[in-house]
């Protein structure tokens, strides 16, 4: 295989190519879902998918294709496309900031080869996660489990002489528990994932998994609508984590900072409180955003976005890195070789500060603790965001009392980050997480210290 | 490709087999900040095989498509580890093409056609203020050769078109988006894209704060649809309802929405997003009555769910080559007694808000209804007039408080992804400012 990419590399750049890079990936897949007990999907299969980028002048020409033999066509589709905007459009050339030439072979860091687990066994833990999820109450009435694995062989290789093989393992585990009690119905889930082979699982036990899964199912049912309006709002590590990741994470994105974004030719300012303190750092080992080298070939490092409340860095690929005149950070990634790498995060988080968890709450005369995140979203461009969380507590009097659930919060980027007083001294990266940006799921991990955040607008039912 | 599975089924004969296979091509352009940044063209294909062992059904892929008798053999593997009853496949119906959903333009376009397509766009939006710019603009144009062929003699091939387009425009620090899907080119409205986009950008410069109260909200249908994407498209799906994670199990009958309120799917429409002349497992489409005059009337099926409830399927199974077949809705049509033209609808609100983007839809849970969502776009209409953009607001409720809630719909229907209906005005709900 490398000679055909090699070849098909060669060829753009005799064509007149200023850069080009191809990335594939050959995989077996495993996908087992159980229903209330019975296994409802038993799915195997293998795909293979190559794609080349390919840069002339000012302009990206991108193809893809799961047919191997017939790269070299799809090689000179990119080239002809990347050719003709350039021929119609006349863009400035794009700077690619310089990337280091790696020949290497990252070598699997796991100890149980995914492949020498049978499928009875990867079944069993399927059945065990049930027995837990299903013993937690009678009240649970409903149990999915999906367990999907794959392991894969990946090459990046570039014009500049770089070729990167690698052989990750992944495994996704998730219970979905439902609790009834009359005509109320409530959900919720745990997860166990790894990017590092299926050591993680089989030492976690998959029943704890599902009987947490029940649990918080079951907790829901007890659960009120939480309240509306304008109040402080202390978050759970995990949510905190999506807090960064949606309101400064995304904004900071050097694609989004080129164009037109909250924080575009804000460098340097000082744009929060002296507690802000937010990190991306891919280089973290084991975490759900974790890799060696993005998908164009840069080494992973850890980006200090704020310090001090300061706008010290945006994320980068090569490209936002070249127009903006620095290095880039390595976060240039793609869903798999079928789609065009864009600037994304790894692991994001906020940096822990000093107090402890009790005195942040008891510091709270209204507000609203959040736990056990749903989902985030923002608008880079205008400002807005918002994230939602599963349940939560009212803090009334320095004191958490009634448990509400599906609590949602919204805000505006500059606002917030001037509201953030109160950072915990203790912190947790641990979220298993995805994060959606034009049509690309890519894996990341978010977290921080428990913070606590002044006047967000709480968008109750009640 | 068909012989040789005919061949596959022949060698096989008493093991029940059923192979899709797809094949697609696409492309897309996107424009960032006025000019093409990048172009992509993607080929792919591959083939699904399912096998029913001893009553069982086991899945297997691989995006070879001439490994066609190692995936019998997984399958075959997979149906042993699989519970799932299955006992056969449909048996092979007469078919009857549904128009306006392929068009062999799209099939042939070249990229330069998709590059034409965003300057012009661009260059519609400057004709109506020059200060506006284009932060983002995606064109995408793509078409899908599909076969189903299973040991009960169905052997079917279709053929889909589509062309899609979504641009968000900037205007001072204010930004308006809009998107739009059409099978063929005929369909496809580029006007309504730069009109809309144009529109909610220059008149979104200078929000205000709301104050919190129950009111009329008009929803977009861009905005029902991420709505009901989370919330009610998972109620009304057979295989949700039959294992208990559905509130509409036991409703049938019942009254759920405002009266003169029709929910209808139907994979039949001429020209719809979603329409086809058979759905993944090789059932003919067909319309389905969701809800009547606000009563439940049923919920779509796929072939193994039907046969759960010995029912019939509703054609509803959807899904490409990697997976088991899935329920899905097809277009889902939303009708009401009565529509008023939009102007009018406007003009006969005191106190309410219009709503063209909201965050968060996909937070909605799903099995309770409730949601909470941010409004990114949405305008304050007082005394019968459209007279601010909102800042900080947030709408909360209950899709299926929802449903009981229309007050009238608007003459602007279009479609939204499955939906296809107008702007809707929904009385009494909470915004939260």
């Amino acid at each position: 295989m490398d000679m055909q990419i090699k070849r098909a590399l060669e060829a753009v750049m005799t064509k007149g190519a200023k850069y080009a890079d191809i990335r594939s990936s050959d995989s077996s897949n495993t996908t087992i879902t159980q229903k209330n007990g019975k296994i409802e999907d038993m799915t195997t299969g293998n795909s293979f998918a190559v794609g080349i980028r390919v840069l002339y002048k000012g302009s990206w020409g991108f193809a893809s294709t799961n047919d191997m033999s017939s790269l070299l066509g799809v090689a000179d589709t990119a080239f002809r496309i990347a050719k003709s905007i350039q021929a119609a459009n006349n863009n400035k050339d794009i700077v690619l900031a310089d990337a280091k030439t790696v020949d290497m072979t990252i070598e699997p860091n796991y100890k149980t080869n995914i492949q020498d687990v049978s499928i009875d066994e990867r079944v069993g833990f399927i059945r065990d996660g049930y027995k837990g999820a299903t013993g937690a109450s009678p009240e649970i009435k409903s149990v999915q489990i999906s367990y999907s694995d794959s392991y894969a062989k990946k090459i990046f290789a570039n014009t500049e002489g770089s070729y990167i093989t690698s052989s990750p393992q992944y495994f996704r585990y998730y219970v979905f528990s439902n609790a009834r009690r009359g005509n109320r119905i409530e959900q919720s889930y745990d997860r166990c994932a790894s990017f590092s082979g299926i050591d993680e699982l089989m030492q976690k036990d998959p029943a704890k998994i599902a009987v947490s899964s029940s649990n918080k199912a079951l907790m829901l049912l007890d659960a009120e609508l939480p309240p509306s309006g304008m109040m402080s709002a202390i978050l759970h590590p995990e949510v905190g984590g999506v807090f960064v990741h949606e309101a400064v994470g995304h904004a900071s994105e050097g694609d989004h900072a080129q164009r037109e974004s909250i924080f575009t030719s804000k460098l340097g300012e000082k744009l929060g409180s002296e507690k802000l303190n937010i990190v991306d750092d891919s280089t973290f080992f084991g975490k759900h955003g974790s890799y060696k080298y993005d998908d164009e070939g840069v080494r992973s490092k850890k980006t200090q976005i704020f310090k001090n409340g300061v706008l010290e860095s945006y994320l980068h690929s090569r490209e936002t890195a070249g127009f903006m005149g620095v290095a880039s950070t390595g976060n240039c990634r793609a869903q798999s070789p079928e789609f065009m790498p864009i600037v994304r995060m790894s692991n994001t988080y906020f940096d822990k500060g000093d107090m402890e968890q009790d005195e942040m709450i008891e510091g709270v005369k209204k507000g609203i603790y959040m736990a056990g995140f749903k989902g985030g979203q923002v608008d880079t461009t205008g400002g807005t965001f918002t994230f939602a969380v599963e349940h939560g507590y009212l803090i009334e009097n320095g004191k958490k009392t009634k448990l509400v659930k599906d609590c949602a919060m919204s805000s505006h980027i500059l606002d917030v980050l001037k509201n953030i007083d109160g950072v915990g001294n203790k912190l947790y990266v641990d979220s298993l997480g995805y994060c959606g940006k034009d049509g690309q799921m890519v894996a990341v991990c978010d977290g921080g210290p428990y913070l606590r955040v002044n006047n967000i607008l709480v968008g109750g039912q009640k | 490709m068909i012989e040789v599975i005919e061949k596959t089924i022949r060698k096989y004969k008493g093991v029940p087999l059923e192979f899709f296979g797809s094949s697609n091509k696409s492309m897309s352009i996107e424009m960032k900040m006025d000019k093409i940044s990048s172009s992509e063209m993607s080929v792919s294909k591959g083939i699904g095989v399912k096998a029913i062992v001893g009553g069982r059904a086991g899945f297997s892929y691989n995006s070879d498509i001439y490994s066609v008798e190692d995936a019998v053999k997984s399958a075959m593997i997979n149906a042993k580890h699989s519970e799932l009853k299955q006992d056969s496949f449909p048996i092979a119906q007469k078919m009857k093409d549904i128009e306006g959903i392929y068009d062999y333009r799209i099939r042939s376009m070249n990229p330069e056609e998709l590059v034409s397509l965003s300057v012009k766009l661009r260059d519609k939006l400057k004709e109506r203020n020059n200060s506006l710019k284009v932060n983002d603009s995606v064109f995408e144009a793509g078409s899908s050769d599909d076969f189903l062929v299973n040991s009960n003699g169905v052997s079917y091939t279709s053929k889909y078109t589509g062309i899609s387009g979504m641009v968000e425009a900037v205007y001072k620090n204010s930004s308006g988006g809009a998107s739009m899907g059409a099978p063929t080119i005929k369909g496809f409205n580029i006007d309504y894209l730069s009109e809309k986009a144009a529109r909610l950008a220059v008149s979104g410069v200078g929000r205000k704060k709301i104050r919190s109260g129950k009111q009329m909200v008009l929803i977009d249908s861009d905005v029902l649809e991420s709505l009901f994407e989370s919330t009610l498209y998972p109620s009304i799906n057979a295989d949700m309802v039959q294992k208990g994670q559905s509130t509409l199990k036991g409703k049938i009958g019942q009254q759920i929405g405002s009266s003169g309120f029709d929910i209808i799917d139907s994979g039949r429409i001429e020209s719809g997003l979603c329409s086809s002349a058979f759905d993944r497992d090789g059932t003919k489409s067909q319309e389905t009555s969701i809800m009547s005059s606000g009563i439940l009337k049923g919920f779509i099926y796929d072939y193994v769910t039907a046969m759960c409830d010995g029912k019939k399927s509703t054609g509803n199974a959807s899904g490409g080559f990697g997976s088991m077949a899935s329920i899905s809705p097809t277009n889902v049509l939303l009708k009401y007694s009565e529509l008023m033209k939009f102007d009018n609808m406007i003009s006969g609100i005191k106190d309410g808000i219009i709503i063209y983007e909201v965050l968060g839809a996909h937070t909605a849970n799903h099995i309770t209804g409730d949601f909470s969502l941010s409004i990114n776009k949405g305008f304050k209409i007082i005394d019968g007039e459209v007279a601010y953009p909102v800042k900080n607001a947030m709408f909360a409720g209950n899709v299926f408080e929802l449903l009981k809630s229309v007050s009238c719909f608007g003459d602007d229907v279009r479609q939204s992804g499955h939906l296809i209906a107008p702007t809707i005005a929904f009385s009494g709900q909470k915004i939260v400012g």
